[in-house]
């Protein structure tokens, strides 16, 4: 399964997921994503010891405050089917919130995709098949022009201070 | 017109070269079939009852003759011959081979053209009033506000993957010929006092399985804010829109589930937050939208081009007299005037538009109307801008074409779905009943006296006739594997939209025609003096339609 990151494929260092009724581990690293219901109930010292939260899409990421976003390094996006859009607007909004660190798409994410994702601020996305390095080039740098100045082409840049 | 630019250009190009990729993986076996379908229903290709369908997009109608005569190529080399205008102004063909569509976008692309989302569950081709930049009632030109649209939905990144299909409407006229209230969102350009351009919002109209009036979102939305206003729509509906249920995921169902005050509510907050980082234009931006939208030359008080140089022409010629009432309308430039070519005769289904005849019209645009021609969404053709003094000269081109049977807005200028004889989901054969009808009331003088007219006919629930607006509306249904019609009266897609009231039980379809001709028969006896059929069936109420059709069917 590779990951990506802002269109190129990087080895991922191992990530625990947490879902909602398994306890933290004692001890460890920091590479934790639990679920947002989860997150959102944690204290001070449970969520100092994660790093990522999951967003399901009918969560509502307004509920992560500016400060919260601040220390956070990773925010997965979980695309139940690569046809429900919601994701793409959870990615935006994150941006808005000046969310500045990685948004990773992740379920069912197909590389057809990739640019409209990038380009509402998803740099990262987990993709289940192998894929042609070729193929994702060219996918990724066809467009040389599109017509939604507010979503750069590029992906990279955030629009928080748009 | 808008001309394309370099980066449109680009942009296009990239697109067809993204489509022929996809399409070679798919053939290749590497790209699944429903995952090609996604994204072949964004490239405007269905797979269709016999074979596949391409939509290509007519953005917001606006043709030019070289662009008519590139689709009359594509037909003839690629398809059977002709294509068929719908009803959201774009233009199918019926019979291109899949491995083929790439080669017809590539075609289509170098004259501008394209068929980008027009189908999916994503922003659709924007229409607007065929009479743009036209019509004597016009309080401002919608059409660079639908090229701003138009450009602003194009491969949206955020909006390809709504719950269901959305389309948006925009009329700048007092007259609403784009029927802004039965879509996701209608804009009414409007002046505020001070003179300055805003759109009053609708919100949530629809037809299709539960036919919705949309409501007022906004009064007065000031233009600048018109993008930012349409992307904080779109991101409430695309994030609480129902995507549980084909049905009942369309932005009208989510608009009376909570109540128009508690989704506008929820559209302000966003609105609130966003406005500021979303898309934007500029003065500028929008000025040089318009400035490719100018007034056609002024032909008033030209000597030739008198109203009473025309009327010595009509009281000469009663045949060009009864065409010109029925089938032109003022221009605003008292020189010119507006001409429809309707696609309704007993020729060939309603919409159709054969090779030559695309590659002809293409001429009398040229000729006649500065080379430029809109598509209506009630399946007909307009040449806006017309010379007084050649009106009569386009009438003979017109007529040895086919194109100038005087029954615009008439009984027999349906609006007819493609039904059964294409479509997969169709219930019935809506053609036969278009033919029925063409034939049955052929007589210029019986049509004339009926007046004004629609008959709607949607071959399913999906409503692509538009069947819950029109005066006389006919849905088919299936019951036990066969045809049968639900017929519904009082419907109106003009400025008091309204759904049409069902007359009574589904008719099965030998008894359809008759029905009709009895609606008909009752209006012609109750009517009162110049009352025409929407308002006879206002003051009348179905009762007495009801009771004609069914003592005779029953």
């Amino acid at each position: 399964m590779p990951l990506l990151r802002e269109g190129r494929a990087v080895s991922d260092r191992p990530r625990t997921r947490l879902p909602e009724d398994q306890p933290l581990p004692s001890e460890g690293t920091r590479t934790i994503t639990v679920p947002l219901s989860r997150f959102l109930q944690m204290g001070e010292t449970e969520r100092a010891r994660i790093d990522g939260v999951a967003i399901a899409p009918t969560d509502e990421v307004q509920r992560l405050s500016p400060d919260v976003l601040e220390r956070l390094t990773l925010v997965e996006i979980d695309f139940a089917a690569y046809t429900d859009g919601r994701g793409y607007s959870h990615a935006r909004t994150l941006r808005r919130l000046g969310y500045h660190g990685e948004i990773r798409a992740t379920g069912d994410v197909r590389l057809d995709q990739l640019l409209f994702m990038r380009r509402v601020g998803i740099d990262g996305a987990h993709i289940e098949h192998p894929i042609d390095a070729g193929l994702l080039e060219r996918t990724l740098h066809r467009f040389t022009h599109t017509y939604q100045t507010g979503y750069p082409i590029s992906g990279a840049s955030d629009t928080g201070s748009a | 017109m808008y001309r394309y630019t370099e980066h449109d250009r680009d942009f296009l190009r990239a697109r067809v070269a993204e489509f022929r990729d996809q399409t070679e993986r798919y053939l290749a076996g590497e790209l699944g079939e429903d995952e090609y379908k996604q994204l072949r229903l964004r490239n405007g290709l269905y797979v269709q009852r016999h074979a596949p369908m391409l939509r290509i997009a007519i953005p917001y109608g606006m043709l030019s003759g070289d662009q008519l005569r590139a689709l009359g190529h594509a037909a003839r080399t690629w398809d059977r011959g002709y294509g068929h205008v719908t009803t959201r102004q774009n233009l199918q063909l019926n019979w291109p081979k899949v491995d083929d569509v790439p080669d017809i976008l590539a075609h289509l692309a170098e004259v501008d053209m394209h068929a980008i989302q027009t189908s999916g569950n994503c922003i659709r081709n924007t229409t607007t009033d065929p009479l743009a930049g036209a019509t004597v009632d016009e309080i401002e030109d919608p059409r660079p506000w639908c090229e701003l649209i138009r450009q602003w939905s194009t491969l949206h990144p955020e909006f390809n993957w709504l719950p269901r299909k959305f389309k948006i409407a925009v009329t700048g006229a007092v007259s609403d010929r784009a029927a802004v209230q039965v879509h996701d969102i209608g804009l009414r350009l409007r002046h505020d006092e001070a003179g300055r351009t805003g759109f009053e919002v609708l919100v949530g109209g629809g037809l299709g399985r539960t036919p919705h009036i949309g409501q007022v979102i906004r009064d007065f939305l000031p233009a600048a804010d018109l993008l930012t206003y349409l992307s904080a729509i779109l991101r409430v509906y695309n994030l609480e829109g129902r995507r549980d249920n084909l049905y009942k995921a369309r932005i009208k169902i989510l608009v009376n589930a909570l109540g128009i005050d508690a989704f506008r509510d929820q559209v302000d907050a966003e609105w609130a937050a966003s406005k500021h980082v979303d898309d934007t234009f500029t003065a500028d931006d929008i000025e040089r939208l318009r400035a490719m939208f100018p007034e056609p030359p002024s032909l008033r008080g030209d000597a030739a081009r008198t109203q009473a140089a025309v009327d010595a022409m009509l009281a000469a010629n009663p045949v060009f007299a009864q065409w010109y009432r029925t089938n032109t309308r003022a221009h605003r430039d008292t020189g010119r005037r507006i001409v429809y070519l309707p696609l309704k005769n007993d020729e060939r289904p309603a919409g159709d538009i054969t090779d030559t005849m695309m590659e002809r019209v293409a001429a009398l645009a040229d000729r006649f109307s500065l080379g430029e021609l809109r598509t209506t969404h009630e399946q007909n053709l307009v040449l806006a801008h017309v010379p007084l003094d050649q009106l009569e000269a386009l009438w003979r081109e017109a007529r040895t074409i086919g194109l100038a049977t005087p029954n615009l807005g008439h009984l027999t200028d349906m609006i007819v779905c493609p039904g059964l004889d294409f479509c997969s989901l169709a219930n019935a054969g809506t053609l036969t009943l278009y033919d029925q009808v063409q034939t049955r009331f052929d007589d210029l003088d019986y049509l004339h006296d009926i007046g004004e007219i629609s008959i709607k006919v949607s071959g399913c629930m999906n409503a692509c006739g538009h069947h819950h607006v029109g005066d006389i509306g006919i849905l088919g249904v299936e019951k036990n594997g066969e045809e049968w019609y639900q017929l519904t009266i009082g419907g109106h897609a003009g400025d008091a939209a309204a759904i049409g009231r069902r007359l009574g039980k589904a008719l099965p379809q030998d008894e359809v025609i008759d029905a009709v001709h009895r609606l008909l028969e009752t209006y012609l006896t109750m009517r009162h003096d110049a009352e025409n059929f929407h308002d006879a069936v206002s003051r009348l109420g179905v009762e007495p339609f009801k009771e004609r059709v069914y003592a005779i069917a029953a």
